[in-house]
């Protein structure tokens, strides 16, 4: 080291000498221009990023104003400081840009990352209410199953309800057509009936009159062989309408006393009931009563008269088509238990 | 220099020497030789020669390099040393030109990339 100053300081006294020889002058162009750009690198970004190299460059711009005189040595560092400030410029503009382009790509980031929040704070959105309408599409879709579901009973139910009907339908059909049959019969029976014996209607009932002469003898109550195809025909009536009750009532005429009339009338009334049971009518709906001579159609004192009081009724309670007709309360009163 | 200046007297030879070269030096200036030709080397490996610029000082550089080896021929080692020195820094001024307009060109695509990322995405 000691030589190096030692030649520094030699090296100086010989430029010093050199210097002094050439001559003095005024401040060279390139100091005057490397002074304005340092002024302006000063104020400019190289002032504010590069302040080492500027101060390098001031360094040297001090070396080449030491000399201050237009010499070749001024002129050397002068460019030397020209050329280090605009390093120191280029390096600012650099590093500005550089500083500008981290900035935008900060910004950049930045944004990226609040449009990342929002778009996924969206989609979360989105997805909830996706989850909503997925949520109300199974209760419609189980609301649907469950209407189906009734559905689907409610036709079994009407489906039956239909065979049933139908069955009923059928079953009325058959009854009616049963009834209408029973009824034909009967009023066949009946008209047969009326070729026999005097019918007549009274109200709901139906009243068949047989005379005393050709069903008994004076004062028997043996029904003559004869009567018999009468009475089957009676029998026959009574079968063809199985839901009207029938009293057999016998009645006499005036002569004798009134306890015997009683007795006979009640007699053939029983002997006329038992040959209608035998001949096929159920004995539960045929009563037998004796009404003597209490009721008579036609005047005693005459013998035509009384003959038309010696007869027997049978009643027919009801008419055929009426079900409840057939058993009328006060009947019961005028029936004689057997 | 530590093996050129031997004895006490190196100095005082090395000014007379100069003083009677005129303007001139007896030593090679190595030291800015090499600094000089490396910083010419960097520019030229930075291809400072493909931005108008960086390429009128690399220019300049190579010039003054080539100048300054005819000065040491001559044996005139003070032109050329200063020669060398401003060879340098012209050289490190195409190194800086060329850096900045490398940056700038970057930072203009990642400007534009950035431009078309948020017209995609923002």
């Amino acid at each position: 080291m000691p030589i190096r100053t030692r030649l520094t300081i030699s090296i100086a006294a010989g430029l010093a000498l050199a210097v002094a020889g050439c001559g003095g002058a005024a401040v060279s162009p390139q100091l005057a221009d490397a002074r304005d750009a340092m002024q302006q690198a000063r104020s400019g970004l190289a002032g504010e990023l590069e302040p080492d190299q500027l101060r390098e460059a001031e360094r040297i711009l001090e070396r080449a104003e030491a000399a201050s005189d237009g010499s070749e040595r001024e002129q050397h560092h002068a460019y030397l400081a020209d050329r280090r400030i605009r390093v120191a410029m280029a390096d600012a503009e650099r590093q500005h840009v550089q500083n500008q382009l981290e900035q935008e790509q900060e910004q950049y980031r930045a944004q990226l990352e609040e449009t990342t929040i929002e778009r996924n704070r969206a989609l979360e959105d989105r997805r909830e209410s996706l989850r909503d309408i997925r949520g109300q599409l199974e209760e419609v879709r189980e609301e649907l199953d469950e209407r189906g579901d009734t559905l689907d009973a409610r036709t079994e139910e009407l489906r039956a309800r239909e065979q049933e009907l139908a069955r009923r339908e059928a079953e009325l059909v058959a009854e009616r057509e049963a009834r209408r049959e029973a009824e034909r019969r009967a009023a066949a029976a009946m008209s047969r009936l009326r070729e026999l014996a005097e019918v007549r209607e009274e109200q709901n009932d139906t009243i068949i009159t047989l005379s005393g002469e050709v069903l008994f003898r004076t004062g028997e109550h043996e029904l003559r062989p004869n009567s018999r195809q009468r009475l089957t025909a009676v029998a026959d009536a009574l079968k063809a309408q199985p839901d009207r009750r029938v009293v057999v009532e016998g009645h006499t005429d005036a002569r004798g006393s009134d306890a015997d009339n009683r007795e006979l009338s009640r007699e053939r009334a029983d002997a006329v009931r038992a040959f209608l049971v035998e001949r096929g009518v159920e004995s539960d709906r045929v009563e037998a009563v004796g009404r003597g001579e209490s009721e008579p159609v036609a005047d005693n004192d005459t013998p035509t008269g009384r003959a038309n009081n010696r007869r027997v009724e049978i009643i027919l309670h009801g008419t055929g088509g009426d079900e409840t007709a057939g058993r009328p309360a006060s009947t019961d009163s005028r029936l004689s238990q057997r | 220099m530590r093996q050129r200046l031997r004895s006490p007297v190196g100095p005082l030879l090395g000014a007379t020497l100069a003083l009677a070269a005129g303007c001139g030096g007896a030593a090679v200036p190595t030291t800015a030789r090499t600094d000089a030709t490396a910083a010419v080397h960097t520019a030229r490996e930075m291809d400072a020669a493909q931005q108008p610029e960086a390429a009128y000082h690399l220019e300049l550089a190579d010039e003054q390099l080539a100048e300054a080896e005819a000065h040491i021929d001559e044996g005139r080692m003070q032109e050329a040393e200063r020669l060398l020195e401003r060879a340098e820094a012209d050289a490190e001024l195409a190194v800086a030109l060329t850096r900045r307009a490398r940056t700038a060109r970057d930072a203009e695509e990642t400007m534009q990339r950035i431009e078309e990322m948020r017209e995609r995405h923002l």
